[in-house]
């Protein structure tokens, strides 16, 4: 699905927390949003949901503005994995990837198929063996593969992940990134890894006090002055001697004394 | 205990669950001050349903058809419509201590119940109607109450809402006190205790008609609702994110609730604990999927107030006890289990 946003500005607890942002991106693309805690990466995958309401701008679907489209069809296309995952929740694993199924229900009947798919999608993420365990007895890499297949069994155009590798450890959290690729879905995840940015995206868009500062391919955006205004660190940029992606060495900026 | 797993295990759980609830009818109708054996009890019930059985004294058959047998099918309904409710609730706010009777419901569809009856409409059929829907306006006052309260202090948490929960029953329990001490003529104390901790001495076929109509014509409307209070499982924005209007869903749940609660109040009072309680324990048994749940927690709701109930009217015979004390007295100890439990799932 092609993403467009349209200088887009939303207002979140009686302040802006999202300034007339604007990019977009082809369809299969991945946009990594970065920034630093607070820049609006999660109030601008909110928007681009139409779970918060818009001050101005827009956000366009390929090509359809989202707040004209009902919540259910929304659904239908667009998916949202959010930051924190409940552990309490006395489901198993295929019941919650069922819940992604809940935008294509006739009404109040859910599709004959239902088991199915949610198994189906549990596959497609090399869960299916988590099925019928308990989602408060999954560490936190399962639930992270779980959600992921929830938000598959869905099937969207475009898949909304907020810090989506947080909390995991390292393999784990490769792991997710690799899930969400080349399933030819539009992406967008706010990330605060900028090495998993770079080898993950394909787009960068980098946020600071709820306004875009830059966009574009990794290694154009993912420049030494970049990172010091925006992160207040030091960068170093090197060339992945297998790939030539950009790996990215970060140091504490030093204070003038 | 492990939760049962698929349809078919969901299926024998229900199947036992009712054999237990018809077994528990039997043996609750059969059960009391007066000894009738369970033959001469039924004998009586087939009689008056015209199965045959011969016709018992006029003694026999006034307790067994006018007292027995109400009182049973009522403590019955309330248990389910009361243990439905809790489950709602707690699906809803994704708190473990909702409840209609922790949050305030029960208090306040006891005031509106207690405030229509010493208005004086008697025993007409307006009054019939009118206690039951007083009661559920007093219901959705208090549940508007506490979460007008709890988003005093900001979000409403799970600790802000049974905080405000408290304070708003507290306070229209005490009001309830007052109004019956100040407006009733005779034994108001008696009057104040069987509506604070619940008593279904009053039970009739009225009672029976009030509770079984409201819990016919409310269940359906939650048991549709099932996979959406799945998905509030996940949060409320997760659940927006998967189509669902949360905040109708919300208003339509909670609004169902209030009336629930206030129809099983009017008849029996607030009765404590079942709301709380019979939703974890059912939920260790049918797992946490509404669609299986539900039913399970309305089964499981009737047999506890129907056991709970013959336990407060036969333990200190001839005297009866207010069968809110006999449902705390089982269910926080049931409840402090559950807990246990539930820890040990979480973290171990």
């Amino acid at each position: 699905m092609e993403l467009r946003i349209e200088d887009l500005t939303v207002h979140r607890g009686g302040r802006v927390a999202v300034r007339g942002v604007a990019f977009a991106v082809p369809a299969g693309a991945r946009v990594a949003l970065l920034g630093p805690n607070g820049a609006g990466k999660s109030t601008l995958l909110a928007a681009i949901a139409a779970l918060v309401p818009r001050t101005s701008g827009a956000v366009l679907l390929d090509g359809e503005p989202a707040h004209r489209l009902s919540r259910r069809t929304l659904a239908r296309r667009v998916a949202l994995l959010e930051q924190h995952a409940d552990a309490a929740i006395a489901l198993t694993a295929a019941q919650i990837v069922e819940l992604g199924l809940l935008p294509h229900h006739r009404g109040h009947r859910r599709p004959h198929d239902a088991a199915g798919q949610a198994r189906a999608a549990l596959a497609s993420v090399g869960a299916d063996h988590l099925a019928d365990r308990d989602w408060a007895r999954l560490s936190g890499g399962e639930r992270q593969r779980v959600s992921v297949a929830r938000a598959l069994a869905q099937r969207p155009a475009l898949l909304l992940l907020d810090e989506p590798t947080n909390h995991l450890d390292i393999r784990a959290q490769l792991e997710t990134l690799r899930l969400v690729r080349s399933r030819g879905i539009t992406v967008v995840a706010a990330l605060h890894d900028l090495n998993h940015a770079a080898a993950w995206a394909t787009h960068v868009a980098v946020l600071d006090h709820g306004g875009l500062v830059a966009f574009g391919a990794p290694g154009e955006v993912l420049t030494p002055a970049l990172i010091a205004r925006v992160y207040g660190v030091t960068a170093t940029v090197l060339d992945h001697p297998g790939d030539g992606r950009p790996v990215l060495a970060l140091d504490p900026t030093e204070e003038d004394s | 205990m492990t939760a049962v797993r698929g349809g078919r295990g969901t299926v024998l759980l229900l199947a036992a669950l009712a054999l237990a609830l018809a077994a528990s009818l039997v043996a609750a109708v059969s059960i009391g001050v007066a000894d009738l054996s369970p033959a001469g009890a039924w004998s009586v019930i087939a009689h008056h349903l015209g199965l045959g059985g011969a016709s018992a004294s006029a003694t026999t058959d006034a307790i067994v058809w006018h007292i027995r047998v109400p009182r049973a099918l009522t403590a019955a309904l309330v248990g389910a419509g009361l243990a439905v409710a809790g489950a709602v609730m707690q699906g809803l706010t994704r708190n473990p201590l909702a409840d209609p009777y922790l949050l305030g419901l029960s208090s306040g569809a006891s005031l509106g119940a207690v405030a229509v009856i010493l208005l004086g409409l008697g025993a007409s059929v307006a009054a019939t109607a009118a206690v039951p829907l007083a009661a559920f306006a007093g219901a959705a006052f208090a549940l508007a109450a506490a979460l007008a309260i709890a988003r005093l202090s900001g979000a409403v948490t799970p600790t802000t809402l049974v905080l405000a929960g408290l304070a708003v029953s507290q306070f229209l329990a005490a009001a309830t006190s007052l109004v019956i001490v100040m407006a009733a003529k005779g034994d108001s104390f008696r009057e104040v205790l069987s509506w604070l901790l619940g008593s279904l001495a009053g039970s009739s076929w009225t009672t029976v008609a009030v509770a079984g109509i409201a819990l016919a014509g409310l269940y359906p409307v939650i048991r549709l609702h099932a996979t959406r209070l799945d998905a509030f499982a996940l949060g409320e924005s997760a659940a927006a994110a998967l189509g669902i209007h949360t905040r109708r869903t919300r208003l339509v749940l909670l609004g169902t609730v209030s009336l629930l609660t206030g129809a099983m109040v009017s008849t029996s009072g607030a009765i404590g604990f079942v709301g709380l309680v019979l939703p974890h324990l059912m939920r260790a048994l049918s797992g946490g999927l509404h669609r299986h749940l539900l039913p399970a927690v309305a089964l499981g709701g009737a047999i506890f107030l129907v056991w709970a109930d013959t336990l407060a009217r036969t333990v200190l015979d001839p005297r009866e006890i207010p069968v809110g004390v006999v449902t705390a007295l089982l269910g926080v100890p049931v409840f402090v289990l559950v807990l246990r439990q539930a820890r040990r799932q979480s973290w171990s």
